[in-house]
């Protein structure tokens, strides 16, 4: 076996773990950034209009009767 | 001759998969992953001779290849291409790791299906590689593993091709003395 063939024996028998693929590994920042803005106007679109149309309490108070406005 | 078929078929593949990645088809990577997973991880090894690095240099190379296929030229070497981003990579590394302790524990990165020979003959490898210096450890492993010519490594290490030879025959010839 020549000094060749053992460091390319070397280098075959170490275990690689631990390595995934760049679609499962982390995304770029600038992708990153974009998601989490995107999430956070999702989110804002959701939510805001249910806290602008947001019903009053009741209060238990029974309306006046015979009043019409 | 199917050695010589193989590199050429790894060549061809490997730069066709970087010339897709460049027009934004990231399903190409798989291919770079499956000619140069481990070529990645030895050129890792060669500069931090930690193994417990080497895997984050292989992802890390993944993704700096996504970000760089622009500047790769069609029907340069791809393989070249490649390991100068992941030699980079490592050594950007070894400047933050500089006063850790290497992963020293070869048999914990053996993988199971090697016997006890096996992992004899790659324990006096690690030695005589660990042995040689920084410049050496890389020239030799770029050659005998990768296969890189000795123009790609001058290219890659700064040198030129008649240095990078004679360092490679010296290194070959320290690391038969140190294996006997």
């Amino acid at each position: 076996m020549t000094v060749s063939d053992k460091i390319k024996h070397f280098y075959d028998t170490v275990k690689i773990d631990g390595v995934s693929l760049p679609q499962q590994v982390k995304m770029p920042l600038s992708i990153a950034i974009s998601a989490a803005a995107v999430s956070v106007l999702i989110g804002a679109a959701l939510i805001i209009p249910n806290i602008v149309k947001k019903q009053p309490k009741n209060t238990g108070k029974k309306p006046i009767s015979g009043r019409t406005v | 001759m199917q050695i010589k078929l193989d590199k050429i078929m790894e060549a061809s593949e490997c730069d066709k998969a970087l010339t897709k990645i460049a027009q934004g088809k990231q399903d190409a990577i798989p291919v770079i992953h499956k000619y140069l997973e481990r070529q990645i991880f030895a050129v890792a090894y060669s500069v931090l001779h930690d193994f417990s690095l080497c895997d984050d240099v292989v992802q890390e190379t993944y993704i700096k290849i996504i970000e760089k296929a622009a500047s790769y030229r069609p029907g340069t070497s791809a393989k070249a291409w490649v390991l100068t981003i992941a030699r980079n990579i490592a050594l950007d590394m070894l400047k933050h790791r500089k006063f850790e302790t290497p992963d020293e524990n070869l048999d914990m990165n053996m993988s199971d299906r090697f016997d006890e020979n096996s992992i004899l003959l790659s324990l006096q490898v690690k030695s005589a590689l660990d042995a040689l210096d920084d410049e050496d450890r890389q020239i030799v492993t770029l050659k005998a593993y990768t296969g890189l010519k000795h123009s790609e490594i001058a290219a890659m290490l700064g040198i030129t091709t008649e240095a990078a030879k004679k360092k490679y025959q010296r290194a070959i010839a320290r690391m038969k003395e140190l294996l006997i």
